[in-house]
């Protein structure tokens, strides 16, 4: 953990000193997950997301060299997006109600507070997924938002068949631990 | 296990829970061109970060080394005249730009603003 924790330090220091390749692995790495977290944190909402989306990234550029590396590179851009997402709804008074509910009406959508249940748990499994080594992480999303099979999730990981089987099997396990946890592996 | 239902603790999620969890969880993108703009928007912006202050320093310095030294030449050649402005434009642009640069570098650790 310690190494990962100094590698996302060394990336962000690098990336604040304006090291191109740093900014763009930076990107490459955060900047969709990001978009998935603050996605879910509006309840689905795509064109405010990619409004927040931006402004929180062009923060945390800002605030790159700030980082200390005291907690996951992650978890801190989650907490900035946490901010953003919170001016937001102070900005427009409070958290957006839908329709009232008409019980005459049987599709008439899903709770309000579920529904923000469930935004919150997505983010908590974008934010648990983003904790994860990248071989853990790619192998689960293979798996499980792609619905690749085993002899799939093998190939692209470059691996034998059993290799990727039980690389599966500690990476469910991994995942389940964090995110029970609170998606702090 | 639906995802808006807590998840009940130390027991293993099945594969058609994890797939109910990851699925919908990494599934929102950004359009292409948001994305494409905002990484070219970054690297605008990380250049404007790190503007050379040590270049723009190292020159001012020069600016002045070189107009005491003009100063110090005969009036009768002009060049004092010359000195003497490079020094007094020194004298007012340096601290200004210190300034810039301090308030530049206090906004950019103004964390999670």
């Amino acid at each position: 953990m310690n190494t990962e924790l100094e590698a996302e330090r060394t990336l962000a220091r690098k990336a604040a000193a304006g090291d191109p390749q740093a900014l763009q692995d930076f990107f490459d790495r955060y900047a969709d997950p990001l978009y998935a977290f603050i996605h879910h944190q509006l309840d689905g909402d795509a064109a405010d997301a990619e409004d927040l989306w931006q402004e929180t990234l062009l923060a945390a550029v800002r605030s790159l060299g700030s980082y200390r590396g005291e907690s996951r590179l992650f978890t801190w851009l989650c907490a900035l997006a946490r901010f953003k997402v919170a001016d937001f709804y102070r900005q427009r008074g409070r958290r957006p109600q839908p329709a009232p509910l008409d019980e005459e009406t049987p599709d008439a959508g899903p709770h309000p507070e579920a529904a923000a249940v469930r935004g919150e748990t997505l983010a908590r499994v974008v934010e648990t997924l983003a904790g994860l080594p990248p071989d853990y992480r790619t192998a689960l999303v293979a798996r499980y938002a792609e619905g690749r099979s085993v002899a799939d999730v093998a190939r692209v990981l470059d691996r034998s068949y059993k290799a990727a089987e039980s690389l599966l099997a500690r990476a469910k396990s991994a995942f389940q631990q964090a995110f029970t946890a609170g998606g702090k592996p | 296990m639906n995802a808006s239902e807590p998840t009940p603790p130390g027991r293993e999620l099945s594969d058609a829970e994890l797939e109910n969890l990851i699925g919908p969880a990494v599934a929102p993108r950004p359009s292409p061109a948001r994305r494409a703009a905002l990484l070219a928007r970054l690297q605008n912006r990380l250049e404007e970060n790190t503007f050379p202050e040590g270049i723009l320093a190292a020159l001012a310095v020069l600016l002045l080394a070189g107009g005491l030294l003009a100063l110090a030449q005969p009036a009768e050649s002009g060049l004092a005249l010359l000195g003497g402005l490079m020094v007094g434009f020194n004298l007012l642009a340096l601290p200004l730009a210190a300034l810039t640069i301090i308030a530049r570098r206090r906004s950019n650790h103004a964390n999670l603003d």
